[in-house]
């Protein structure tokens, strides 16, 4: 390729967007500086140009990041920094010594510790943590490549085990990938444990170490450099000049799926996928061509590759993410094409919601957060029309607005894109969630022909069990507490780690309640964390999924608290409200409950106290409460 | 260093603006004795972004020893200059 003479290749100004970068004043508009830049073909100089913007900002960062390597990895960070102000978050860097993941853990006065890191990662060159048997590979017995595989697995296990003790940040551990041509050439796979094999379960095997570990996440750089192509991700004059492993060019795509790594563990899930139908969920316009005449299902390639993106969504459904339509369309056009139509693979009962009408957008993306009570910053909207695209942005920037590209085939690709839906973790909670929001919509068909609202509690036969929380509920617990915005009395966000410090303590009590009714299982929806303070008993957190609201559960968990009161012996209990733009709904909750207003500061916290001698439990008798025995003082089982 | 080590004046104005760029100074301080160890921000980091910037910007792939050498303003012209010559 003739090497191109003009320089710096024409681009969106990079200035302005660096000035624009500086001066977001939130999470939102930080996100929408860069949401229309293609982050993969940016510049390394316009990523230098926009981090340096980024680090003149003063303010607290939202995540702190540290990175341990023993290789130069200096350069990654200002490409973090880029990839998450694209998703609207500040961060915050220390960069370890080389080589000294193991020192920079162990001295309590590092650099490291005194950085107080949310996020560890943690990069280690195969290569360099052993020179001689990695150089002499090919002569290695098998056995000696085995026990090769079993150290490196040992020593991070160790590393790990040491860090998470030491600190309380989440760790993200690289793995390894294998070198682009194997040693042995095509033999290798005819090899008694050759070069693939080895890298094979020295993968599988961290893969299953750490799998369970809430605080220990795999990087898959494996499967990145696969993606980005091996050859590139060795630039080996740098590798000789600087130790440099990873090349330049391949740190945008390690920073991206670093940046979703972040929002997994922070718990940024966004719930809902809201989908146009015309040219997005079909080929065509129904109203024009007809339930027939639009493509979908099998016989054409056009028609396939809306059904090919119709199965990837269907797997979004799966990890707990709902799906909702917004159209404007009439009904019955609608209708007739999942009604008429059995190769249609999403069916009408997949969607949570839809809006089918001829208003605006916007309108029906607020109808679709009321009816499932979601705020709109719950939403990711796809649509193959710029000019909703556009509408939506401006007049609802919480939502994250995304355009389809012309093709179809091209759609999976923006599915696969987006960042939106990472998670913690897929829980079998996950699984049910569309189903568990069709059982509320009959909940509240239910509701409406129910006379009185006493007669319709009783008639839900709502139970409700609760127990102290166990190691295997604790990412449940952890999101609930990420993801409960209305039902929060204090809206603290623990990490996993302060959440298993709660679950083993011997002054705190972390409980988690489920719920079902005679319309089926609600799952885990509430969380309430009493800690024993002295002679009284506080509740740190109560807070209840949404879904599970407006039927006195919560009565029904503070008798419960009540209870405990009692059981202990404790004098009193403590409450705490800490107001937030979306709690108001619990703003009055423990006045309504018996409890005294001890104070109230500025800016609308409240403190309350119930003495023991004044707490009686309150009505609650529409709900069946069921308790675990071992809810009344035995610990949880250890590691 | 083999080949004719001229570059267009308007090449010259873009690797400069390269690195001013990179190095934080003004493009006008950018003379031949312009160099790694006077430069206050020419420290090795940015020496490795600025050898990328130059590969990105001018669609080169620089030598070992092209990158070693680059250690003023002058070395730097002269190996995109001989870069730019490779067929």
């Amino acid at each position: 390729m003739k090497p191109d003479e003009t320089g710096l290749r024409g681009k969106p100004d990079p200035r302005a967007l660096a000035l624009a970068l500086a001066d977001a004043a939130d999470e939102i508009s930080l996100r929408t500086v860069l949401q229309d830049v293609r982050l993969e073909t940016l510049s390394t100089a316009d990523y230098n140009t926009f981090a340096r913007a980024l680090e003149q900002v003063n303010g607290a960062p939202d995540v702190r990041v540290a990175y341990l390597a023993n290789f130069t990895l200096d350069l990654l960070p200002r490409f973090v920094t880029v990839q998450a102000a694209a998703e609207g978050l500040r961060t915050a860097a220390h960069v370890g010594g080389f080589g000294q993941h193991v020192q920079e853990v162990l001295d309590p006065e590092s650099r490291l510790h005194r950085f107080e890191p949310d996020l560890i990662f943690l990069a280690l060159s195969l290569e360099r943590l052993h020179p001689e048997l990695i150089a002499t590979f090919a002569a290695l017995t098998a056995a000696e490549r085995r026990n090769l595989r079993e150290a490196v697995v040992a020593d991070l296990a160790s590393w790990a085990a040491m860090t998470l003790e030491r600190s309380s940040a989440s760790l993200l551990i690289s793995n390894f990938a294998s070198p682009a041509h194997p040693l042995f050439g095509t033999a290798d796979l005819k090899t008694d444990y050759g070069q693939t094999e080895f890298f094979l379960e020295l993968n599988l095997d961290l893969l299953q170490r750490f799998k369970s570990d809430g605080r220990v996440r795999i990087f898959d750089t494996e499967r990145l450099a696969a993606r980005f192509g091996k050859d590139r991700v060795l630039d080996r004059k740098l590798f000789h000049l600087a130790k440099m492993d990873w090349s330049p060019p391949f740190l945008p795509f390690v920073a991206e799926e670093l940046v979703r790594h972040i929002r997994a563990v922070r718990g940024m899930t966004r719930k809902c996928l809201v989908l146009d139908l015309d040219n997005t969920l079909w080929g065509g316009v129904v109203g024009e061509e007809g339930a027939a005449g639009v493509k979908i299902g099998n016989g054409d390639p056009i028609s396939e590759a809306f059904a090919a993106f119709h199965h990837k969504l269907k797997a979004l459904q799966t990890q707990g993410v709902l799906l909702a339509v917004c159209s404007k369309n009439n009904p019955a056009d609608v209708a007739e094409v999942f009604e008429s139509r059995p190769d249609v693979p999403l069916r009408m009962a997949d969607f949570a919601a839809a809006e089918i009408s001829w208003e605006p957008k916007h309108v029906g993306l607020r109808k679709i957060a009321q009816a499932l009570n979601l705020g709109l910053e719950s939403f990711v909207f796809l649509d193959d029309n710029p000019a909703e695209i556009e509408l939506v942005r401006q007049l609802q920037p919480e939502v994250r607005a995304v355009l389809l590209p012309p093709d179809p085939a091209e759609y999976p690709g923006v599915l696969a894109g987006l960042k939106d839906f990472e998670r913690a973790a897929v829980l079998s909670e996950d699984r049910a969630k569309t189903e568990q929001y069709r059982q509320n919509r009959q909940r509240e068909q239910f509701q409406a022909a129910a006379g009185d609202l006493q007669s319709y509690l009783a008639s839900l036969e709502t139970e409700l069990l609760v127990r102290r929380a166990r190691l295997d509920d604790l990412p449940r617990v952890h999101q609930l507490f990420s993801k409960t915005n209305q039902f929060n009395v204090t809206t603290i966000r623990y990490g996993p780690a302060d959440v298993e410090r709660f679950a083993t303590s011997d002054s705190h009590e972390l409980l988690l309640a489920s719920a079902r009714d005679r319309f089926g299982d609600l799952g885990a929806i509430a969380v309430l964390l009493l800690v024993k303070e002295g002679d009284a008993l506080f509740i740190d957190s109560l807070l209840m999924s949404c879904r599970a609201m407006g039927r006195g559960i919560e009565t029904a968990l503070l008798n419960y608290a009540k209870e405990r009161l009692f059981a202990l012996g404790a004098s009193e209990l403590r409450a705490r409200y800490v107001p937030t733009p979306k709690n108001t709904p619990v703003e009055t909750l423990f006045e309504r409950h018996g409890f005294q207003l001890a104070d109230a500061s500025g800016g609308g916290e409240k403190l309350y106290v119930l003495e023991a001698h004044e707490a009686e439990p309150q009505d609650a008798s529409w709900i069946r409460l069921l308790s675990d025995d071992a809810a009344t003082g035995s610990q949880p089982h250890g590691r | 260093m083999d080949g004719d080590q001229s570059i267009s004046r308007d090449l010259e104005a873009n690797l400069r603006a390269v690195m001013a760029d990179v190095l934080g100074v003004d493009a006008a301080e950018i003379d031949d004795g312009f160099a790694r160890d006077v430069a206050p921000d020419w420290d090795s980091l940015n020496h490795l972004r600025l050898v990328t910037a130059l590969e990105e910007g001018f669609g080169c792939a620089f030598t070992m020893a092209e990158v070693e050498a680059m250690v003023n303003f002058r070395v730097v012209r002269e190996c995109v200059a001989t870069q730019l010559q490779r067929p």
